[in-house]
């Protein structure tokens, strides 16, 4: 699924100076401020806390002192899938390294995840043009170009624990630039 | 290799028997093939004895069968054995196909039947096309039923010789008299001067070989069983030559140089290879030759291009014939130099061609760089993978023979032969195959890592698969990486390849030099490239770089005159307006870093000014808040404030050390030019000087020989100017690597009280006390808010109740430890202190100021009876004028008098945190030790803690209970011993527990019958330290655990299952006998 609701926790420590009237204040702005923009490999990136369930019950941590909260919310995330077709907005079209052929292709973003399309992944009617100004990608109908929509078909994602980076393709039916409307 | 057949049709050997029946077995449904196998002329015909193939005899037997077969079919005569390797293998479809057919349509019975047939009662088996592993290859192996196989020295050269004159006497007495009973006679190119004779007898063989010229006739010896295979096995090697492989040359100018094969010369020993020339054009022709034979410089490889000649006396030896160019000997076509070459001068084997290498043959005569040519690329020898290339559950392509194009797992891999569990059309089937008929199978998108090769232990994702050739996106580099699909393997997790070696990592920022720093942009094997701060890109061996510097603190204003710090986005104001994100900032420099730009792996160095961050304008001040704010926010202030509050702390403790940020500044290591004593290893105290420092060394120089020594900076110890010790040069935990969390309790607190003179352990029982303040501080209750009390205060602060009163009395909770008397040290938290309040309030007095007119009236004194019937009396338990023996004594003053009468101190040494792991609770606090989060106020876990149980058993309790060690005593009521004294002393475990009669059931420990003995001869054995115990009395009676440790009357208990420990009366106490499990 590319876009859902989910049931997420997250613990949050919060200094004993912290404790006081003020404490639930606290704990929301700190949970908004920890979990969202970020990216777990497990639920992908965590796009907006939509609610807060419960705040847990502060537990001490001994030898510290922090409390311990454990926070359960509901947050609009966003995972990648392989096979996914998604809409993205051009970032860069590659150059050629200094001394050797490094990539080729263009990056797209499709919100926060970065998107890269090799030229092998490119319909090989699309030239690249190095001379363009920006660089880009032409065939007789197509151009790629930064900040150019583009719908493009994810093949393959690479997910770490605090990243997500993926690769796409579209040399396939209905895949390339869009145009908005 | 020639190895000479030698029988004919009277004679019929082995391998004519194993034809008949091969033949039978696999294609029973064709009679006509049977019958005409019947008529020994086929097998004649296919041993032809000019033309043989024995050694091969598996293989290429079953190759000529079939083509013999395709032959009939198509009417060809019987002798024309030329054809085509596409008929052959369009024949071996047919038949794969029908056999499939046929499997098919059996049923299981059928099927057995057909397999017993086909296998049934035979010892030499031809092998089965396509199922190598239904015919075990140990059923071909020689026994000791068949011929014997000698070897016989000849001259070396004349080996051939030999053998045919062996052949001219074996055909000229084969109808004589004698005939010569011999099967077979065969030398090997490997071994020279050797000839092998195959025959039953010894004697056989003396006898064909007599009177044969070169020939060492008394070398005779009988080749062993188990040689016999290596003998024949070794010319294998020689079949695997096939136009297209590839080979290296071993010797002269292109040593080591990757051939391509091109085409193998009847004789099996010569090969026309074809290789990248190494022309060296610039010296004239005459000195090419001579260059060649001297053989010392090797020109660089490059394709031969006549037009580029420029030397004259190149260009007139040149010609040109029928599309090869002619240079002196050399014939160059398409730009390559092909030569023949003798099999001897190449290694076959393990050529690994990488995948630059095969890339120029690849390209075709042109110099064209991406012109992979694919089609000699797909040739299997290029991507010949070894077994181990294989692992288990790798999925597989088999790319030649009858299953081609399957797919399937490595379910095994094993010698040379991996086991598949391939997929054909729904079925599955382990397969063996070798390795060379397999490749890895990926597609697009898979996440791979690199397991061979320049770029080993990369990872990334696959963008294209063209054949063998996989390109990935490193995702390291974001370059593409294009290899071999056998060096990959599918990765679950993502390594960047190497990214750290030793201290240092990718993208560290390290001290170069005294001037200079760097950013680590590329770990290799074991350098790394450094983007030094001048934009120039280094090698350095990790023993260069002095050491690792932290810039996660630096702050820097950008061209807005915003700050900017580590991690931070920002974008360049001027030029290509790059954007990165803030590796290191370094004085006025800042290291960034982007995926997208490739130069440099992606970091460049610009000056601060110059970029300005992206989140400018208010995005970064809420993203400071938030960071400190888990961090460390001191109290309620700002974060300034709590940062400068915990540097000081820090500082303070310390020693002097000048602090975390002295260090992270310093460009150069405090430590050099200071004089050292080494404390440890074989140098160990020799004083010297720090010459210079890396991370974790120092070179020193001894002051005794001026000798330079290297020694680990944990082994130093810094001297001041006259020999006195400052303290270690390195402190590994707080100094070495600074946690960014104050709260670092172990090490800090014995440091703090140790300077304060303080008494903060409670020896025996090696707890802490916060509050047990022999004197040197006062707690004070007052900067603290709510419960948080130092409890036992022996007589720390002002004595005088009178005195303290007004100002504690609001304090409420936190005032009722400080008399020492009273053995009243503190309420439950939770308990009331409203209540005790109260009572404070209402009795402008302490207890123990009162004694001498209060103690035992209680109807005059209401507060300890308040206190009894307040309080759950195992939680606090009020030495009650019975029970106490000594608050007399003890209580006049609090302050006055010493601790140890009172029976509060023995027995209830420590209130607080008893047996707590974190030992103090203050640590950055030097005035409160209660500053902290631990629960400060006196705090007792259990009741057991105060119980008088002296009494409780001696005035009857029932004690008694199962599984404890117990010892004959007197009666101390009547002054009577159980049997007359005749166990008196005798120690034994109780069994079995009588309480009606109030007697148990005892087994002596030393062995004996069991005895029923009366409660009052018994009274239990104390339990010494770190034995298992058993809970007498209390509420934790019955419960076993283990004894810690023992503090005067006092037991320290860990409870089976419980998680802390409590502190019990030893007469609580008692040695457990029983089996079960404590811990």
């Amino acid at each position: 699924m590319l876009q859902s609701n989910k049931d997420l926790s997250h613990t949050i420590s919060l200094h004993p100076s912290y404790f006081g009237p003020n404490m639930q204040t606290q704990l929301n702005d700190k949970l908004y401020a920890d979990v969202e923009g970020t990216c777990s490999g497990r639920f992908g990136y965590i796009i907006t806390v939509v609610r807060v369930h419960t705040i847990g019950k502060g537990k001490i941590l001994p030898g510290s002192g922090l409390a311990e909260f454990k926070v359960k919310y509901q947050a609009i995330v966003f995972k990648p899938f392989k096979g996914e077709v998604v809409d993205a907005v051009v970032t860069t079209v590659n150059k050629v390294g200094f001394n050797i052929i490094l990539m080729m292709g263009f990056f797209a973003d499709v919100g926060p995840l970065q998107v890269f399309v090799s030229s092998h992944l490119i319909p090989s009617d699309m030239k690249f043009d190095p001379n363009g100004n920006p660089p880009c990608y032409q065939s007789e109908d197509q151009i790629i170009q930064k900040d150019i929509h583009v719908r493009l078909k994810i093949v393959g994602t690479r997910i770490d624990a605090t990243e997500i980076f993926a690769i796409g393709t579209i040399k396939e039916d209905y895949l390339g630039v869009i145009t908005p409307n | 290799m020639a190895r000479r057949k030698l029988d004919d049709e009277d004679d019929l050997g082995e391998v004519e028997e194993g034809e008949e029946r091969y033949d039978d077995e696999e294609d029973e449904e064709e009679e006509d093939d049977d019958n005409e196998d019947d008529n020994p002329r086929p097998s004649k015909r296919r041993f032809n004895p000019f033309i043989d193939e024995m050694a091969e005899v598996d293989d290429d037997d079953e190759e000529e069968e079939e083509d013999e077969d395709y032959g009939k079919e198509d009417g060809f005569i019987e002798e024309d054995h030329d054809e085509t390797a596409t008929g052959a293998t369009h024949s071996r479809h047919l038949d794969l196909d029908r056999r499939r057919r046929e499997v098919e349509d059996m049923d299981d019975e059928q099927m057995a039947d057909f397999y017993d047939k086909k296998y049934g009662g035979r010892n030499r088996v031809q092998s089965f096309k396509g199922s190598a592993e239904d015919v075990p290859q140990q059923l071909l192996l020689p026994s000791v039923n068949d011929p014997n196989l000698w070897m016989i020295k000849c001259k070396p050269g004349k080996e051939r010789d030999v053998i045919f004159s062996l052949m001219k006497r074996f055909f000229d007495r084969q109808y004589s008299e004698s005939p010569l009973e011999i099967y077979s006679v065969f030398a090997r190119e490997s071994l020279k001067g050797y000839i092998y004779v195959e025959s039953r007898r010894q004697a056989h063989v003396q006898q064909a070989l007599l009177n044969l010229p070169n020939i060492y006739f008394s070398t005779l010896m009988l080749v062993p069983i188990k040689e016999m295979i290596d003998s024949i096995n070794v010319s294998k090697k020689q079949l695997d030559i096939v136009p297209g492989g590839w080979a290296r040359v071993r010797r002269g100018k292109y040593a080591g140089d990757l051939a391509q094969i091109i085409d193998i010369a009847d004789s099996q020993d010569v090969v026309r290879v074809r290789l990248v020339p190494r022309l060296d054009l610039e010296e004239d022709r005459d000195d090419y030759d001579k260059k060649r034979k001297k053989g010392t410089y090797k020109p660089p490889q490059k394709l031969f291009n006549p037009e580029r000649l420029n030397s004259r006396s190149l260009t007139s030896s040149l010609q040109k014939k029928g599309g090869y160019w002619y240079l002196g000997a050399d014939m160059f076509k398409d730009g390559y130099l092909e030569k023949d070459m003798k099999v001897t001068g190449l290694t076959l084997e393990d050529i690994n061609p990488t995948l630059d290498e095969v890339t120029k043959f690849a390209s075709g005569g042109e110099e064209g760089e991406r012109g992979l040519d694919l089609s000699t690329l797909t040739n299997s020898s290029v991507t010949n993978a070894a077994p181990n290339h294989f692992q288990i559950g790798d999925t597989v392509e088999v790319t030649e023979g009858d299953l081609l194009h399957t797919y399937g797992v490595v379910d095994s891999v094993e010698g040379g032969s991996v086991t598949v569990n391939l997929n054909v059309e729904g079925f599955h089937r382990l397969v063996k195959l070798p390795p060379r008929q397999l490749r890895k199978k990926f597609s697009e998108g898979d996440h791979v890592k690199v397991t061979n090769g320049r770029f080993k232990d990369e990872t990334g994702l696959i963008v294209s698969i063209k054949e063998n050739v996989v390109t990935m996106l490193s995702d390291l580099s974001l370059k593409e990486v294009t290899v071999f699909a056998k060096d990959l393997r599918e990765a679950a997790e993502v390594t960047l390849g190497q990214t750290m070696i030793g201290n240092y990592e990718l993208h560290d920022l390290v001290q170069l030099d005294f001037y200079t720093v760097g950013v680590i942009v590329k770990v290799d094997r074991d350098s790394f490239r450094v983007l030094d701060q001048n934009g120039e890109i280094r090698t350095i061996q990790p023993h260069q770089i002095t050491n690792k510097r932290d810039s996660k603190r630096a702050v820097a204003t950008d061209a807005n005159g915003n700050s900017i710090q580590a991690g931070d986005t920002v974008i360049e104001k001027d030029g290509d307006r790059r954007q990165g994100t803030i590796l290191h900032l370094y004085r006025q420099l800042v290291f960034l870093q982007s995926r997208e730009y490739v130069q440099n792996f992606g970091v460049w160095v610009t000056r601060t000014r110059s970029v300005a961050s992206v989140a400018a304008k208010g995005g970064r001040a809420v993203n400071t808040a938030v960071d400190t704010t888990k961090q460390q926010p001191y109290g309620n202030g700002s974060f300034r404030g709590g940062y400068n509050d915990r540097g000081g702390g820090r500082g303070g403790r310390g020693g002097g050390r000048g602090g975390f940020f002295g260090h992270g500044r310093g460009g150069r290591d405090n430590l050099i030019s200071q004089t050292v004593r080494i404390a440890k290893g074989p140098h160990k105290g020799y004083m010297g000087i720090v010459k210079d420092t890396t991370d974790n060394m120092a070179r020193v120089e001894l002051h005794t020989n001026c000798r330079i020594i290297t020694v680990e900076k944990s082994k130093l110890v810094i001297l001041d100017a006259r020999g006195g010790t400052i303290g270690p040069a390195a402190e590994p935990d707080s100094f070495a690597s600074p946690s960014p969390s104050p709260y670092n309790p172990p090490p800090a607190t014995p440091k703090r009280f140790g300077d304060g003179g303080m008494t903060p352990m409670h020896y025996s029982s090696g707890s802490r006390t916060p509050a047990w303040n022999s004197g040197a501080r006062t707690p004070n209750p007052y900067s603290m808010d709510g419960s948080k009390t130092p409890a036992w205060n022996a007589g720390a602060r002002t004595p005088n109740p009178y005195a303290m009163e007004a100002p504690r009395t609001p304090a409420g909770a936190k005032t009722p430890a400080w008399d020492s008397g009273s053995k009243t040290p503190r309420r439950g938290t939770g308990a009331g202190a409203g209540g005790d309040d109260d009572h404070w309030t209402a009795t402008p007095r302490t207890p123990a100021a009162d004694t001498g007119r209060a103690w035992g009236k209680d109807e005059d004194w209401p507060t300890p009876s308040t206190w009894r019937s307040n309080n759950d009396r195992n939680k606090v338990s009020t030495p009650g004028p019975n029970s106490a023996p000594t608050p007399y004594e003890a209580a006049p003053t609090p302050g006055g008098n010493a601790i140890p009468m009172t029976p509060a101190a023995l027995t209830a040494p420590t209130p607080a945190a008893h047996m707590m792991s974190a030992p103090t609770p203050g640590n950055y606090l030097p005035t409160t030790p209660a500053a902290g989060q631990m629960p400060q106020t006196p705090f007792m876990p259990t009741g057991g803690d105060y119980n008088q149980t002296e009494e409780a058993h001696t005035t009857g309790e029932e004690w008694p209970i199962a599984d404890i060690e117990v010892t004959f005593v007197k009666d101390k009521g009547s002054g009577n011993e159980y049997d007359g004294g005749a166990h008196s002393g005798q120690k034994a475990s109780i069994v079995f527990v009588d309480r009606a009669k109030r007697t148990c059931k005892v087994r002596p420990v030393s062995g004996g019958n069991d005895m029923q003995v009366g409660w009052e001869y018994l009274e239990i054995v104390k339990p010494g330290k770190k034995d298992n115990v058993k809970i007498v009395s209390g509420e934790h009676r019955g419960q076993i655990g283990h004894l810690i440790g023992v503090d005067g009357h006092d037991g320290i208990v860990k409870l089976r299952g419980g998680s802390g420990f409590k502190i019990m009366g030893m007469t609580s106490v008692a040695k457990y006998t029983g089996s079960e499990a404590v811990a």
